[in-house]
């Protein structure tokens, strides 16, 4: 099973401590998002995991070889999707891909092969127009394409949807996850944008200032918070009852009278409509209407560091 | 097979940025080159006054008409010496008797010193004048005898055999226009534009293409030794586009293009390998300064004012004029003994840059 591992990872620049004691592994075929604000060292992360930068202290682990060792056959498992474009922007995409593709031992039909899969796949059709040519989001499009050439094994996706128009973002949460399902793709995700991570990926590390703030899956993260739901209710009227009966379910951590006719239930964990719904009828109290919130992981990383993930 | 499939790319990459190369390294130093030729250059002199030419005339004919010739060089402008001359002209045994006959006449006239282009111009219209004026000497003493419609024909047969002084005109230390004096000046500067250019182009790679770079399966020596072909590719693309508008303008260039083919090889090397070395070694604002630094001191120093002969001797850019010289004299022996020097320096940097990579990613290198 092939593993990535991180264990204590340390960064400084100069004095500043960028990255502090960083661990986490990512499991074969997942989709792991790495998600902090800007300048919470997920690039630093990145940069080291693929061999740019130097971490102080630590190793990165891949099947259990420091990449070190053999860097080389390393990269030619990883496709990376940098946050800047990463083109040649006086050539049109077709050379870009030409180009970039030689580095993986692509050649001929092979390449040419490859280019047209990935051309179809981000849905590129405009080839021979130079890059500079290229809308924002094309050219983030075609910056996915170079990665994917090779098939690689992990997929590592640094804010690849910067600047990006909501349907050129649908465009690319799909390859993502087709990539990921077929060919069973590990993908290293990182955003500022907490619902694209929740979204698309299995496992989440949180971090802020280069320090670990959370990790797990969403509902491990959101447990983190105490509340995963809050309902409001409308009634005609409030049985006296009501209340009693409601906070006997098990998943209902408190409920609220907000006024005469309105209650709001906060719960641990999702909770099933049917059963308030079946107390209510049973003491006669008519529901004008259903308010259900989740709570998303921008309010949990709101409540564990008191700042807002887009400071 | 992948190397030739990116050094296609590398071309196409840059001749897709066409226009503005091209202004860059043909339109701007032919221009500086016109502007340096005229103020650095003779056409003040001409304007101002005339300088006094020194000759040396070797007469191994001892002849009355050898002797008239000879004379020809002690009126004003020209100075007749024995030593130290400008140019030195040798009268072949024989001259009198083929200007008789009718016979072409071989003359040879070897530059000495570094002469200007109205020195130049002085003494070959002289020999010109000299030429005409035997010529019509000789259509007169026959005409008589020929009819008038045949004579035109005739005449002009005559002065194309006989407006013959065949000159053979060594160069030496000579140069055959102030537009290829100039040409030495702004050679430099395209050099250093080259260099900044390869230089400029590592610095502007966005941290994306960086990321993007280090995660290619490919060790870090290679990533180097990729960057350094990148550069030799864009300077003989650019060197040999600069050489061939050169050449447009000068006869001097155009006369001897081979000897341009291993000066612009070496260029290539050189500006490529130095650029990386800077860009590898200095942050961005450093290495950005130096290059430019570099280019405005060859400029002004090794460059615009090369009249000052002591600052021209340390111009970085001095080693690439040396070689234009060389090679408008067709000297190869002096382009490849200052080609084997550049390339050393190539070495000593690569070295360098070898050892730096090496030091800062151990095994990752």
């Amino acid at each position: 099973m092939e593993k990535i591992e991180l264990q204590n990872i340390t960064k400084r620049f100069d004095d500043r401590l960028v990255l502090d004691n960083i661990s986490f592994s990512i499991d074969k075929g997942e989709i792991f998002g790495l998600i902090g604000p800007n300048g919470a060292g997920k690039s630093t992360l990145i940069n080291i995991i693929i061999g740019l930068l130097h971490q102080d202290n630590g190793q990165v682990f891949v099947d259990g070889t420091t990449i070190s060792e053999d860097s080389v056959a390393f990269k030619r498992k990883i496709g990376l999707i940098p946050q800047e474009l990463a083109l040649i922007e006086t050539l049109n995409a077709y050379d870009n891909l030409e180009y970039f593709g030689t580095f993986y031992g692509l050649y001929g039909k092979e390449l040419k092969k490859a280019i047209n899969e990935v051309l179809e796949i981000t849905g590129l059709e405009d080839r021979k127009k130079k890059v500079k040519d290229f809308s924002g989001g094309m050219k983030r499009r075609l910056n996915i394409a170079v990665a994917l050439m090779h098939h690689p094994q992990i997929l590592i996706m640094d804010e690849p949807t910067v600047g990006v128009d909501p349907q050129s973002r649908n465009h690319i949460f799909d390859c993502i996850k087709k990539i990921n399902q077929e060919e069973g793709t590990t993908v290293i995700y990182t955003s500022h944008y907490m619902e694209e991570v929740e979204y698309l990926c299995n496992r989440i590390f949180i971090i802020d200032e280069g320090k670990k703030i959370s990790f797990g899956t969403k509902n491990e993260i959101k447990k983190l918070l105490g509340t995963s739901q809050t309902i409001d209710i409308c009634y005609e009227q409030i049985p006296d009852l009501l209340l009693e009966e409601l906070k006997q379910l098990e998943k209902v951590k408190e409920i609220e009278i907000v006024s005469e006719k309105k209650l709001k239930i906060i719960a641990e964990e999702s909770l099933s409509l049917d059963e308030i719904i079946t107390i209510s009828q049973g003491l006669s109290a008519k529901i004008k209407s259903v308010n259900v919130e989740e709570v998303s992981l921008e309010e949990v990383f709101l409540s564990l560091t008191g700042k807002r993930l887009r400071d | 097979m992948r190397i030739l499939q990116q050094i296609k790319i590398s071309i196409k990459s840059i001749l897709m940025q066409g226009p503005m190369l091209l202004a860059m390294f043909c339109v701007i130093p032919l221009i500086l080159t016109f502007v340096f030729s005229f103020i650095n250059g003779d056409f003040m002199d001409n304007l101002q006054e005339i300088p006094t030419v020194y000759v040396q005339v070797v007469d191994k004919d001892q002849s009355q008409v050898s002797k008239e010739f000879r004379n020809l060089f002690t009126n004003e402008p020209f100075e007749l010496v024995e030593e130290d001359a400008d140019y030195y002209i040798e009268i072949q045994k024989g001259f009198e008797e083929s200007i008789v006959n009718k016979e072409t006449i071989s003359l040879e006239v070897m530059a000495k010193k570094e002469t200007t282009y109205i020195k130049e111009l002085l003494v070959f219209t002289l020999i010109d004048s000299y030429n005409e004026v035997i010529s019509e000497s000789i259509y007169i003493s026959d005409i008589d005898t020929i009819e008038n419609k045949e004579a035109f024909i005739i005449q002009t047969a005559i002065l194309k055999t006989q407006n013959s002084i065949q000159i053979n005109y060594v160069e030496t230390k000579a140069k055959n226009s102030s537009f290829d004096q100039a040409l030495l000046m702004v050679c430099g500067y395209v050099f250093f534009c080259v260099l900044y250019n390869i230089g400029g182009s590592m610095y502007m790679q966005t941290e994306g293409l960086k990321q993007r770079v280090h995660s290619l399966p490919i060790t870090k020596v290679r990533n180097m030794h990729i960057d350094i072909m990148d550069g030799v590719i864009f300077g003989l693309v650019l060197f040999t586009s600069s050489i061939i508008a050169f050449s447009i303008f000068s006869s001097a260039v155009r006369e001897h293009l081979l000897y341009f083919i291993p000066i612009i090889i070496i260029e290539s090397i050189l500006a490529s390998v130095i650029a990386i070395f800077i860009s590898q070694f200095l942050p961005k604002n450093i290495g950005n300064l130096l290059m430019a630094l570099v280019m405005v001191v060859d400029m002004v120093i090794g460059g615009a004012f090369s009249s000052f002969k002591i600052l021209k001797e340390f111009s970085p850019g001095r080693i690439i004029s040396e070689m234009f010289e060389s090679a408008f004299m067709g000297n190869i022996e002096h382009i490849l003994y200052l080609g084997g020097i550049s390339l050393i320096l190539c070495v000593i940097v690569y070295i360098a840059l070898r050892f730096k990579i090496r030091w800062k990613w151990g095994k990752q290198a």
